[in-house]
């Protein structure tokens, strides 16, 4: 791999000395805060490049003067002429519009970009965001939904998971540093106010070389930036919450800060238990240096819940920090240096934490934390790219769950006692290089901890047929070596235990090969992406359901291998400026199984087929919000047969401790169950200056039709009339809850 | 159920506005049950072989195995297999005549009606309790603690005694308190103490479902320890 990696980057690199960098920044005409992921293309050099989270690209010219146009989601796209080359940035200023939902499906570059990250990548500015009816108040996990790889267990979740695999695969980061647990209570909501957030990007696997740590996809959120020269503020009002925010400075030093508070006195989350829920959100992020050439960047977020009665014993707190600096310290044309460093720590403590589905409660204190140290190199000229990069790190996990009553009974909770401290290592080498109507990206990304050692080739593909039609492709293999173990889905009891462990001795290393592809039209005013992906995968872990009767290694996990294979369809009208109204459509067909070791079956997420729909109208200072999600229903497990426990010898005490009977479950997520279609719709009217000082009042109605949301089981918490099958008969199935309609009131004011 | 039955299903479900429907495949041929405790130093173990009830058919109307469809040895490690047999006392027991001895794996094997099954378990070592001691003379509602070990024992058990707050007749502590049944109180009573392997835990003290470590069927094949002490009520 090394002698590859070598003569590819002598190859690629030979021969492309003519060309000359132009460095440059794109930032909003209004206050002069960066524009991220925006494309810039060089019309006569035939060339292309991508901005940074801060606005900042580089461009190879070959022919001078040259027609510079920069396109981005939610603005106006410009046309610049570039005479010479100058040691200046070209700065790039762009006017907002209103973000059209349909925009967020990718457009294909006019020219050929060495920057391949995009593919398998949606762009969601917050303001689009915004465009999905909100759930009590707009989220940066729920939002994702107009994402068609995204998918959700329902809508009282927030976990997104990502092309048939469960949440706990895909990392988050904030201002490209990892997040840890980004959640309130119950995983309903993120713990992310969207005051602080400028976009929310999501790349699926297999991504680019320069991040690890997940199986299955990335989803960034980029903070907010204070205006050059101006203050921007604001703040919300929704059910329970309160927020702010306040962002402003110079050419030196902008800074930007947003708060959210939550308070409810008495939370009825667990039937017949009520307990006092608050919470509390931060973000601030301070940018250095000149607005179109930033140096540097210092990011704080921090949240913290309290749920129950700390005086009387029953409770649990948790909390999230993400502290994190990167500084660009060689911003030369063609080759840039950044170093960044980063402290993540979630820490939760619980004390008589009810487990719903046991009879017992347990204490409990987790504190997962990670401090690293990264630096990237990346080098290019007209038709190469380099870049490598390595990351030094200290992650511990403290990982205690201990039941309440000890000396009573067999634990009711899986007790846990881990305490891990280890040094984690990673490096990655990628190279890029344009060979005609091409883009070709070789790279091989390296990670070990412990005694463990995980290499994860990658290459990407990109070809543009026409300026109007783009293919993408990427084959790779992505992998993790610590598991973070969960509860595909945790409604409607919100049960919130999170087991972490370090790869090493019986647990496996999770890996994945991931084979994508993606094809993009622009053909105004329809926009449309077509998407299909294979994968395989090993050592995938879960908390081992119920109907899991089968001895295995471990009681309370188990690993098996994963397999997923789908299409994505996405088809986006946008109008013109003037009449900003959008609609998109996207079909999605998911096939996950899993193998624990016996046969392959369906993963208990695997919902086969999706269908949305997303519109938009706006007229005048009113704009209507419409969302239409239907999907087939998740499997399920059938109990075939049940027993009644009397074993030979034992005293009928202890032989059968718990009652008679038992299910004996059939083949696993066997049972096809009839699907959900939800309908939600929203209300926006802007009052004031659309650019300057406004107030927006917001309605949303989650589940206007009343409809079925919730998918069927032969769970016994389930609700409502009995599931028929095939042949009329009523079945033990049942709807798992019933959700009425939820409206939403807003108000949102900014200056 | 064949892939193009659950597309079927899924769009038609979506064009109807998702009516409540499942689309369950056919029961699968009856599941044996097989339980089965071997206790160290015992030379004959009862088995109960029943097939399972089909679920909503309530009551104590267990459909036990016919002898006939029953080829099963049970043998320890590089002893020579022996048969199971049926009781002739009463229908669903089956007994096998081997010495079980402490620390040592035994499996079971063969065939329930053409089905093949098999089933290991790993019987704990030798159980000691240290505490309470024999002869212990206990009051009513008064802890009494304990303090025992067994190795490859996951839990202890005894029908005479109460461990911790929940009622439960189990634990799976080596250490701490235990309360006597107030059963007889006044009378010489004994203590039996269970201590049992993990394949028990997962099958009787596993709150959420049963485990079964049977393969080809459903049940237990678990292995215990045995201790008594004496105690006396004040």
């Amino acid at each position: 791999m090394r002698t590859f990696l070598l003569t590819a980057i002598v190859l690629f690199t030979r021969r492309s000395a003519q060309a000359q960098i132009q460095r440059g920044a794109v930032l909003a005409e209004i206050g002069q805060t960066p524009v991220a992921n925006a494309t810039i293309t060089a019309k006569r050099s035939k060339t292309a490049a991508t901005s940074d989270r801060l606005g900042r690209f580089s461009i190879p010219i070959t022919v001078l003067p040259d027609t510079v146009i920069t396109t981005a989601i939610g603005f106006a796209p410009d046309t610049s002429s570039l005479d010479a080359l100058a040691s200046k940035p070209h700065l790039i200023a762009l006017r907002r519009l209103p973000v059209v939902i349909s925009d967020l499906i990718a457009i294909a570059s006019a020219e050929k970009s060495l920057d391949l990250s995009s593919h398998g990548r949606w762009e969601m500015p917050i303001e689009a965001a915004r465009g999905v009816p909100a759930a009590v108040e707009t989220d940066v996990y729920r939002a994702l939904a107009l994402v068609p790889a995204v998918s959700f267990t329902s809508p009282l979740s927030a976990r997104p998971m990502i092309r048939g695999y469960d949440a706990q695969e895909v990392a988050t980061r904030i201002d490209g540093f990892e997040i840890i647990n980004l959640f309130h209570l119950g995983r309903m909501f993120s713990a992310y106010p969207p005051d602080a957030a400028s976009e929310i990007g999501v790349t699926v696997a297999p991504y680019t070389s320069a991040n690890g740590g997940s199986i299955a996809g990335i989803i960034d959120i980029v903070g907010r930036t204070g205006p050059t020269g101006q203050v921007d503020g604001g703040g919300g009002l929704s059910f329970g919450s309160l927020s702010a925010y306040l962002g402003g400075g110079n050419q030196r030093i902008r800074t930007f800060g947003a708060l959210r508070f939550f308070h409810l006195g008495a939370l009825n989350l667990i039937p017949g238990v009520e307990l006092p829920y608050h919470f509390e959100d931060l973000y601030s992020g301070v940018v250095f240096g000149p607005a179109d050439r930033p140096t540097g960047r210092i990011t704080l977020f921090a949240t913290q819940d309290r749920a129950g009665n700390e005086s009387r014993d029953n409770f649990l707190n948790w909390n999230n920090l993400v502290l994190g600096s990167r500084w660009r310290l060689l911003d030369r044309a063609s080759t840039t240096f950044e170093l960044s460093a980063s402290v993540a720590r979630f820490q939760e403590k619980g004390h008589d934490v009810p487990g719903l589905r046991t009879l017992g409660s347990a204490n409990l204190f987790n504190q997962f934390s990670r401090v690293g140290v990264n630096g990237e190199l990346v080098h290019h000229s007209a038709k190469t790219r380099f870049a490598a990069g390595f990351g030094l790190g200290w992650r511990t996990i403290d990982n205690q769950i201990a039941t309440r009553n000890n000396g009573g009974g067999i634990p009711s909770f899986q007790q846990t006692g881990v305490d891990f401290r280890g040094a984690e290592l990673s490096g990655y080498t990628e190279v890029t290089r344009r060979v005609g109507p091409f883009a070709l990206e070789a790279a091989v990304r390296g990670s070990t901890a412990g005694a463990e050692v995980l290499v994860e080739p990658r290459l990407h593909a990109r070809w543009t047929l026409d300026p109007r039609v783009e293919l993408s492709a990427g084959i790779g293999r992505t992998g993790r070596l610590y598991h973070l173990l969960g509860d595909a889905r945790s409604e409607p009891d919100f049960d919130f235990l999170d087991f972490w462990m370090n790869a090493g001795d019986s647990v496996p290393v999770a890996l994945v090969d991931h084979a994508t592809l993606d094809l993009n039209i622009d053909v105004a005013p329809i926009v449309a992406r077509l998407s299909a992906y294979l994968s395989h995968g090993a050592g995938i872990g879960e908390v081992r359901p119920a109907y899991d009767q089968v001895p295995r290694q471990f009681d309370f996990f188990r690993f098996g291998r994963s397999r997923t294979r789908g299409i994505e369809a996405q088809i986006g009208y946008r109008g013109d400026a003037r009449h900003p109204h959008s609609v998109s459509l996207s079909y999605a067909y998911t096939a996950s199984q899993r193998n624990w070791g016996d046969e392959w079956v369906a993963w208990a997420q695997d919902r086969r087929h999706q269908l949305r729909l997303f519109g938009q109208i706006q007229h005048k200072r009113l704009t209507v919000l419409l969302a239409i999600d239907g999907a087939s229903g998740p499997p399920a497990t059938a109990a075939n047969f049940e027993i009644g426990r009397g074993v030979p010898g034992l005293p009928e005490r202890l032989g059968n401790p718990f009652g008679n009977q038992f299910p004996v479950f059939g083949r696993e997520n066997a049972v096809a169950t009839s699907g959900t279609v939800r309908v939600d719709a929203g209300f926006n009217l802007t009052l004031g200056n659309r650019a300057g000082k406004r107030a927006i009042l917001g309605l949303g109605i989650i589940n206007l039709l009343q409809g079925e949301i919730a998918p069927i089981t032969n769970d016994a918490r389930a609700e409502g009339p009995n599931a028929i099958d095939q042949n009329g008969k009523p079945t033990l199935y049942r709807r798992l809850f019933r959700l009425p309609g939820v409206p939403t009131l807003t108000l949102r004011i900014e200056f | 159920m064949k892939f193009w039955t659950a597309h079927r299903l899924a769009l038609i479900v979506l064009a109807t506005g998702c009516r409540n429907v499942v689309d369950i495949p056919p029961s699968p041929a009856r599941i044996p049950v097989i339980e089965g405790l071997l206790i160290a130093d015992s030379t004959n173990t009862t088995l109960r072989l029943i097939w399972a009830d089909t679920l909503g058919r309530l009551g104590d109307e267990r459909e036990p195995i016919a002898p006939a469809d029953v080829f099963l040895t049970l043998s320890d490690q590089g002893g020579t297999p022996v048969g199971l047999t049926a009781r002739r006392d009463t229908v669903a027991l089956f007994q096998v005549a081997l010495k079980i001895r402490p620390g040592q794996r035994y499996r079971l094997s063969g065939t329930i009606a053409g089905r093949p099954v098999s089933a290991t378990t790993v019987i704990p070592g030798p159980f000691t309790i240290d505490a309470p001691a024999d002869r212990t003379t206990v009051r009513f509602a008064v802890p009494v603690p304990f303090r025992w070990r067994a190795s490859g024992a996951t839990t202890y058990a005894s029908a005479q005694a109460i461990f911790g707050q929940g009622g439960y007749s189990h634990t799976a502590d080596t250490v701490g308190q235990l309360n006597v049944r107030p059963e007889g109180v006044g009378e010489p009573s004994t203590l039996i103490v269970w201590a049992m392997n993990r394949d028990v835990q997962g099958y009787l003290y596993n709150l959420q479902v049963p485990q079964s470590n049977i393969v080809g069927a459903t049940g237990m094949l678990g292995g215990a320890t045995v201790t008594r002490k004496a105690i006396s009520w004040q």
